[in-house]
């Protein structure tokens, strides 16, 4: 694969698939620098991967994986991503938030989504934006049952905690 | 609030994108990092296969014109090990372009290699040093050689000893302690999602 072909590649992904790469930077990374910092790992990793993708599965399950493993990676690297922060402040932004109107309740979601533990933030993730557990199990290397339990409680969690939102009025 | 609809509200961030992307930046980003591997790993091995192969020659060089047999054994050895340096670096490179894992499959794989690595620099002493040491300096005691040849066959082995202890202190055991604390974060849940499973099972 040249170098262009693989930049037509990535420019058609990343227009495509921007949704998919926001939603997973703003569930691991909360400040915009760290946020700005995550997309810009995402992107490298997905630039690499683009003459690994052999169509087995669909781009939009391949970049979940790719921008999950990488969010959770750099969840590990954070001290040397902290020691790198001027670097990052210091450079120019790749993101800035977008001038739409703010959504109360997709902020909630996402605040619920945040609190909870890697796996499960990943798992929410995925269901949400409709995948089937045996999408989930292969992405993330889980069995399906084990992930049909979590579904579950993700499920009865969240909706608990929309009860005391709409109780609290928002 | 039912689950649908939280997924209705969630999809209502599809049409109007969160972030705005300055293109140009992303691409100067990815121009300049996309190359960028772990430099240390990439030191570590140079190093190791410039001094096996530098120490080799020399040796090799130095007794082409006398019958000492003594002397190729571990210059032929020497040349092995940079061999074996150089196919774990091209397998290490290859692995960093694999993309085709599940997340927990990836990291089993991380903490697997690193798990290899460590141990083959903490009996780096025995598989290398040892057995290059030992043929070379009775060859050269058997040779008188110059004060210059123990010199620099004694620094070449310090000098590999170090360049693999500071790859173990600087790159590996940090990557392989954090890989297993991500491991633990990670499936302590798992696991313990799982023993529920199977005691509901019985």
């Amino acid at each position: 694969m040249t170098e262009k072909e693989q930049e037509e590649i990535f420019g058609q992904w990343l227009k495509a698939y921007k949704a998919l790469l926001f939603k997973v930077v703003r569930v691991y990374a909360f400040d915009t620098d760290d946020q700005d910092d995550l997309f810009q790992e995402i992107s490298i990793q997905m630039w690499k991967s683009i003459p690994q993708f052999k169509k087995e599965s669909k781009v939009s399950t391949w970049l979940y994986r790719i921008a999950i493993n990488t969010a959770l990676n750099w969840k590990r690297k954070g001290k040397k991503h902290f020691e790198g922060r001027k670097e990052v402040s210091e450079a120019e932004h790749i993101l800035r938030l977008s001038a739409e109107e703010k959504d109360e309740r997709l902020d909630w979601l996402y605040t619920e989504i945040s609190k909870l533990n890697p796996v499960d933030k990943s798992l929410t993730l995925l269901l949400l934006d409709g995948y089937s557990y045996k999408e989930m199990s292969n992405i993330l290397g889980l069995s399906e049952s084990n992930v049909g339990v979590r579904i579950n409680r993700i499920k009865k969690h969240l909706i608990n905690r929309s009860e005391k939102l709409n109780t609290h009025g928002i | 609030m039912e689950f649908e609809e939280l997924k209705k509200i969630w999809d209502t961030q599809n049409n109007k994108p969160m972030f705005i992307i300055n293109e140009e930046a992303l691409h100067r980003t990815i121009q300049k990092k996309k190359n960028v591997a772990s430099w240390i790993s990439d030191i570590n091995e140079i190093s190791l296969m410039l001094i096996a192969i530098v120490t080799s020659a020399f040796l090799i060089i130095k007794n082409l014109d006398n019958d000492n047999i003594y002397a190729f054994p571990p210059a032929i050895f020497l040349l092995l090990t940079g061999l074996y340096v150089l196919v774990g670096r091209i397998k290490r490179k290859k692995n960093e372009n694999r993309f085709d894992r599940s997340v927990i499959g990836d990291l089993d794989h991380a903490i697997a290699n690193t798990e290899f690595e460590i141990k083959r620099a903490k009996t780096f002493v025995w598989w290398y040093i040892l057995p290059v040491m030992i043929p070379s300096f009775l060859n050269m005691m058997m040779n008188d050689a110059p004060l210059l040849t123990w010199v620099l066959v004694f620094a070449a082995l310090v000098l590999s000893f170090f360049v693999v202890r500071w790859g173990l202190i600087k790159s590996q055991m940090p990557r392989y302690r954090n890989l297993l604390s991500l491991r633990k974060k990670l499936l302590e849940d798992v696991e313990n999602t799982d023993d529920l499973m199977a005691t509901n099972a019985e």
